[in-house]
């Protein structure tokens, strides 16, 4: 079957499904959606407002009705009004919030892809040995820490940057080299142990020069926010990278934990496969071995995760945004969601799903393009 | 002589696994009892100090025991777990194996009826869940995770099922004039138990994970009942500055339970699937980015 003809049944097929998915989020946000009593709390707000915004809704007719107009309104790009913002089509607080996350996301994606693919290869190339234990112990710490931790304990890394110097990150980085090596120094290896022994004396230098490196009040990273204030919309500009790189490592952090781990996976068995062992015997350099032979058959799964990630990307990553004060996806979405803004949420939600659907589609083809032996007729996921 | 080669397999980090876990459950369960001090119980002349002897995790800003906190919130947090890795893996598993082993339409709508839940991104699934009941407590948490979580056992206990019917075992079952029913219970089930039990257990890890994500976004269980420890990290941002104990000892519970789960996860694996090259990556999803 062509890659088109595939795509194409593929997106038909999603199309019931997309439905189903618009149903059962309607009636559930209908059920949850109250606007009247909240409204009516609030002094000062007139009583044919507040019709106004329950018919804007459609929440004065059952939920069927509501949907129905829901469903022919956004066929037909009309999104409903958004109830938190003072009645703007809804499209709008979505339009503003895509691109923050796009950014944020993307820019994570690639950072954590890159950081995966070496570190897996590392940790595959000698299972078991001082690298891999302690890229291994790295990885679960990673996937074991809650992410609103992670970017927290990142925010006090930046104020601490700001009040004490550049030396709180030489400090962290050897504290993270000495937990991730104390595995292996424990079990005796020589790399393990003076990797544990550089950590320590690192950390002890930096100890040595805290306070002394900047540190002047100077903000290096903000904690908060896109931009600063009054640089708004400036795109390639410091502050906007200085906002930036918090969030961007939180995610990337996060990702790298998981990720790491299915790329060391599919590594171990490339090498273990029979191409790489004739290799092997016809003399070639392991090293040319490891990125020309193995890398190339390994990559499937990591190129999958991505692509599926891109997809997940379109609905934001509302813990990183809501630690950060991200204006995304994440965040517009709990945001309208808790303020009972249903045309908002649904937009959210129908652009989480079809993206989800798309980038499904595109890590099969993906898949197929990189795994010969995969036909995609026969695939079913 | 195979329990003990089981013993091995499952290996030290393993072993570590469950030895953390019975330590931070059985803190939990017996050590509120043991504490001189309530949960709840104000202390206005010990407030906002920090760890010491009389109060080894430190106190809140009424006075309040960190230590006792944190183990009394510790029983929410487990059974949230807990009960979610059981609830999702149970549904997970006897839908999968059902679909895998019957095929057809059933599978054909089983199948649908999953992809559902995987079509829209996890923290939508969760946000939309939680608005829709009036007070959240343990038992709706539990709902709502394992609403999340069942979908990929599902497809982990279908795939095995799929392959395990056409083995050669199987057929010679059959012709032996096995019926379906053990069919299912004693070639198909079997079959699929380790990679099912090892991603239960990584389950009760991610369970805990996304807890304490909901209760950060304040669409978590409710506040002013008993607490998790994501309800306790509900104010980490503010207080981690000046007061880091608040946050420290409920994150380190949260971090150990699971590292300890994914090792539990990982060894399992290991263990009861001798072709396993131990390397496989962690089937987990983190609902929490």
């Amino acid at each position: 079957m062509s890659a088109a003809a595939y795509a194409g049944r593929r997106l038909l097929a999603a199309v019931p499904l997309l439905l189903v998915v618009s149903v059962a989020a309607y009636a559930l946000l209908y059920r949850a959606a109250d606007p009247e009593a909240r409204l009516r709390r609030i002094p000062g707000v007139r009583a044919e407002d507040v019709e106004r915004l329950v018919r804007q809704q459609g929440l004065d007719q059952p939920w069927y009705e509501g949907y129905w107009q829901w469903l022919t309104g956004f066929v037909r790009g009309d999104w409903g009004v958004s109830t938190a913002n003072r009645g703007v089509d809804a499209i709008e607080p979505i339009a503003d919030a895509l691109p923050a996350t796009v950014e944020l996301m993307l820019l994570a994606t690639v950072l954590s892809a890159v950081l995966a693919l070496v570190l897996g290869v590392v940790s595959a190339r000698r299972p078991h040995g001082p690298g891999d234990t302690s890229i291994t112990a790295l990885t679960h710490l990673g996937f074991a820490t809650p992410t609103f931790l992670v970017g927290v304990l990142l925010q006090l890394a930046a104020i601490r940057m700001r009040d004490d110097g550049w030396a709180i990150l030489p400090f962290l980085a050897g504290v993270v080299v000495m937990l991730c090596s104390l595995g292996a120094a424990l079990r005796g290896g020589r790399i393990g142990r003076a990797a544990f022994a550089a950590g320590l004396v690192v950390v002890a230098l930096s100890v040595a020069l805290w306070g002394r490196l900047g540190g002047d009040g100077q903000v290096v990273f903000y904690t908060q926010q896109r931009f600063s204030f009054g640089s708004e919309g400036d795109v390639l500009s410091v502050d906007h990278l200085q906002h930036l790189v918090l969030p961007v490592l939180t995610l990337a952090l996060v990702n790298v934990a998981v990720w790491t781990r299915f790329q060391r996976a599919s590594m171990i068995d490339a090498l273990r496969a029979d191409h790489v062992t004739a290799a092997r015997a016809r003399g070639i350099p392991e090293w040319r071995i490891t990125t020309r032979h193995a890398l190339r058959a390994s990559l499937a799964p990591l190129v999958t995760l991505v692509a599926l990630d891109l997809g997940i990307m379109f609905s934001g990553a509302v813990v990183t945004e809501s630690v950060f004060s991200w204006p995304g996806m994440g965040r517009l979405l709990r945001d309208s969601a808790l303020s009972r803004d249903v045309n908002v949420a649904m937009g959210i939600v129908m652009i989480g799903a079809v993206a989800v659907v798309v980038a499904n589609l595109v890590a099969d083809l993906l898949y197929a393009r990189l795994d010969p032996r995969v036909d995609l007729g026969n695939r079913r996921r | 002589m195979r329990g003990r080669g089981l013993a091995r397999r499952v290996g030290w980090a393993g072993w570590t696994g469950v030895a953390v876990l019975v330590v931070i459950a059985l803190a939990c369960l017996v050590g509120p009892e043991l504490s001189p001090y309530g949960p709840d119980e104000q202390d206005l002349a010990a407030r906002n100090q920090g760890p010491g002897w009389e109060h080894p995790f430190g106190t809140a800003s009424l006075g309040e025991d960190v230590m006792t906190q944190v183990l009394v919130a510790g029983r929410i947090s487990l059974a949230i777990g807990f009960g979610t890795a059981l609830v999702a893996t149970l549904v997970g598993a006897a839908l999968g194996l059902l679909a895998g082993w019957r095929g057809g339409w059933v599978d054909g709508a089983l199948s649908r009826f999953a992809e559902l839940f995987l079509i829209v991104p996890a923290f939508v699934v969760l946000i939309v869940l939680s608005l829709t009941f009036e007070r959240v407590g343990v038992a709706e948490v539990i709902l709502i995770l394992a609403v999340l979580s069942w979908p990929p056992l599902f497809r982990l206990s279908r795939a095995s099922a799929l392959s395990t019917r056409e083995t050669a075992h199987v057929e010679a079952a059959r012709a032996a004039g096995a019926g379906g029913g053990r069919i299912l219970w004693r070639h198909l089930l079997p079959a699929a138990t380790p990679e099912v039990a090892s991603f239960a257990a990584l389950a009760v890890g991610v369970a805990i994970l996304a807890e304490s994500a909901l209760s950060f976004l304040s669409l978590g269980i409710d506040p002013d009942g008993d607490p998790s420890w994501g309800t306790l990290l509900i104010g980490a941002p503010d207080t981690i500055e000046d007061r880091p104990w608040l946050t420290v000892f409920p994150g380190l519970a949260v971090v150990l339970t699971v590292l300890a789960a994914a090792l539990v996860g990982d060894a399992v694996r290991a263990a009861l699937d001798p072709r396993s090259p131990g390397a496989r990556a962690p089937a987990g999803e983190r609902p929490s980015s």
